[in-house]
């Protein structure tokens, strides 16, 4: 008998000076940010910089680099409660996170040493990674085309390929904008990337390009590793979002930006696959569902109305009851496709299954929530306007789970028989 | 210089209002469910002071509690914000809320360890908000005594601290030599945050469990009941013909009652 589902005393301490950092330094500020309109003026460096140096930037980066070698499992805990003081915040975290596993899945031994050291010696604690891969017409990753119209009826798709990042198919190649063109030892690299998180703020960008203008197959594709200040670099509009205003989305500008061959991904294909994916995006919703079940309930208890406090009202009873069993029933999901990365057993659609599950949760529990407070939860005064706003990011960000669902979901579970 | 800070675990005082009560039969105050255990809002002060000092004049220090194995998670913070070691000393059986028993107890174990120059505490436990172990203690180990302190500096001669003393109305500033106990208040500093690498290591930390507790004195203060604060309230409705009436009759009642 293995299984067990209680946290590990580090992890357990690791969660909760998580907790306390996010309901200490966070939790009474993120309204007060939150409403900042212009949103070049959010970001908050104190908190993150704060954050950075307790090493929440720095879980999963090995020892031998200076990081604390810790797992997704950790990570999530870390970004889950973060994010229920603001789920912008987490999300920051998450992006980094994910371009770590990246880098240390795909990365040289070189890149590995280069970078993972600088984020984890960082004197500024500043570091961050974006990854510059969305554009205006194509998300770079996913084409339902392809995968739904394509793909399925050429065979089904290899395990190794049905990673995000190995798998980028020739339609979408074709249609990605931003080039690398060979240029001796270096590529030089043109386009422009939008919605990238921490752009203008990040250290470092790993960036997808397409390799040659007449590529048309997966070796086309290429991977760079670029610092965010390098030459050709520079960042454009920074978007105005409904809600995660506390993360920063921006425009990134390639203008023949030289890259040494050294700072491509060059093994991002064929590197063995050992992690499902990037389950930390499920934490940033748990987080958000978590905290607005936490503030119902709490509201639900001081509420007087029709008689009684509304937590007595069999439909307050019910409706807590509900959103009790999404927050539950997603965190579970989150651990379980972060304990798989975490066994490195290779691709799962677990880690899909949590970021769609989580994020839908979210956007149900948060207007559920909404519900229990009435009026007042349409009203700025209290927390549930903002949850709800930064809870409907969820089904679009990362891949639409529609597109996460034809693209990676679908083919995996068509594969097999049952699920367990 | 040997700092020894005496710590104890709290429930969380964020826990819902909602959910505390006063078990009378076992005399012992409940939270359903149960309030997660944390360090001593004040003692994690008393922490963030001795890593001060040991920061900038260098120090042992120990982190020493007197409780069962549940209070192990305030020493392993205590190690993370900063102490060297931590020693726990189950408690005497008995000693239910006797808290000399608590303070002979931490006394015994101070003798035990290396000579303390300076023994910080948290002013009052934020349990119970008593605040009588760090004087019991004092006496028991015959050093002088401070509280609430609000700044503690090492003079040059390594013999003696300057604090800072809060008085009704001010501070007052004392030179006082080591050894001594000094009961600090939140004033203090603004403890930090344990980082992630410091909480994993204090994971790993081995903690000394000692035995040795002095066991509670049957003819010392005991607790006989524990009754939850009566919060009834009547409304009185004080009546008169005008205002001044009403005034003259409500300044009556209040200098009747003892009010004013």
């Amino acid at each position: 008998m293995t299984i067990d589902f209680s946290l590990s005393p580090e992890q357990e301490a690791i969660r909760s000076l998580a907790h306390e950092f996010a309901d200490k330094e966070i939790k009474p500020r993120a309204a007060e940010l939150d409403r900042i309109s212009d949103p070049a003026a959010i970001f908050p460096w104190d908190i993150y910089e704060k954050g950075n140096r307790l090493g929440f930037n720095k879980t999963l980066i090995p020892t031998k680099y200076g990081g604390l070698g810790l797992g997704e499992v950790e990570t999530c805990l870390v970004v889950e409660e973060l994010s229920w003081a603001d789920g912008g915040i987490g999300s920051t975290y998450f992006v980094h996170a994910m371009q770590l596993l990246t880098l240390g899945e795909s990365g040289t031994e070189e890149q590995k040493a280069k970078w993972f050291t600088a984020c984890a010696n960082d004197p500024e604690e500043r570091f961050f990674m974006s990854l510059p891969w969305t554009e205006h017409g194509v998300a770079g990753n996913l084409s339902p085309r392809d995968f739904a119209a394509g793909r399925m009826d050429n065979g089904p798709i290899l395990p190794h390929e049905w990673a995000m990042h190995r798998t980028v198919p020739p339609a979408e190649q074709r249609e990605m904008t931003t080039v690398a063109i060979e240029d001796g030892d270096d590529w030089l690299i043109s386009g422009t990337k939008r919605f990238i998180t921490s752009a203008g703020r990040s250290k470092l960008l790993l960036t997808s390009a397409r390799k040659g203008a007449e590529s048309t197959d997966g070796a086309g594709f290429g991977l760079f590793l670029i610092p965010a200040d390098a030459p050709g670099v520079s960042y454009g509009h920074i978007e105005d979002k409904m809600g995660q205003r506390l993360m920063q989305n921006a425009e990134v500008i390639f203008d023949n930006c030289r890259v040494p061959k050294s700072d491509e991904f060059t093994n991002y294909r064929t590197a063995p696959r050992v992690r499902g994916g990037d389950v930390e995006v499920a934490a940033v919703f748990n987080g958000i569902a978590r905290r607005a079940y936490e503030e119902a309930l709490a509201y639900s208890r001081i509420r007087y109305k029709g008689g009684a406090r509304i937590v007595f009202h069999q439909a307050m009873q019910m409706a807590l009851c509900d959103m009790a069993i999404k927050v539950l029933t997603s965190r579970m999901l989150m651990l379980r496709a972060a304990w798989e990365n975490d066994q490195e057993r290779g691709f799962n659609a677990y880690n899909n299954m949590a970021k769609i599950y989580s994020s839908d949760v979210a956007v149900d529990v948060t207007s559920k929530a909404m519900q229990v407070f009435g009026g007042y939860g349409y009203m700025r005064d209290f927390p549930m306007e903002k949850l709800y706003r930064d809870a409907r990011l969820g089904p679009i960000y990362h891949a639409t789970n529609e597109m996460m669902m034809v693209g990676q979901l679908i083919p995996w579970l068509a594969a097999m028989d049952t699920i367990y | 210089m040997h700092i020894v800070v005496c710590v104890c675990q709290v429930p969380d005082p964020q826990a819902p209002a909602g959910s505390f009560y006063v078990d009378e039969a076992a005399m012992e105050p409940r939270w359903s469910p149960a309030a997660q255990p944390l360090l001593s809002t004040f003692d994690l002060h008393a922490v963030e002071a001795a890593a001060c000092l040991k920061e900038a004049h260098g120090a042992t220090v120990t982190a020493l509690t007197v409780a069962g194995p549940e209070a192990e998670p305030g020493l392993r913070r205590a190690l993370a914000a900063g102490c060297d070691q931590a020693v726990r000393v189950a408690p005497p059986a008995g000693a239910g809320h006797d808290r000399l028993a608590i303070a002979h107890s931490l006394a015994a174990a101070i003798r035990t360890l290396p000579p303390a120059d300076l023994v910080l505490c948290g002013r009052i436990a934020a349990g119970w908000d008593m605040g009588h172990v760090p004087a019991m203690l004092a006496e028991v180990l015959g050093f002088p005594y401070a509280s609430p302190v609000t700044a503690i500096e090492a003079r040059d001669d390594g013999a003696s601290v300057e604090l800072r003393r809060l008085t009704v109305d001010g501070y007052e500033v004392v030179h006082a030599d080591l050894p001594l106990v000094a009961a600090v208040s939140n004033e203090i500093n603004e403890p930090r945050y344990p980082t992630m690498r410091s909480v994993l290591d204090a994971q790993r930390a081995t903690i000394t469990v000692a035995d040795g507790a002095v066991a509670a004195d049957a003819t010392a203060a005991r607790l006989t009941a524990l009754r939850p604060r009566d919060l009834s309230a009547e409304c009185e409705l004080i009546d008169g013909e005008t205002a001044e009436d009403r005034g003259m009759a409500l300044a009556a009642v209040m200098h009747e009652r003892g009010f004013v």
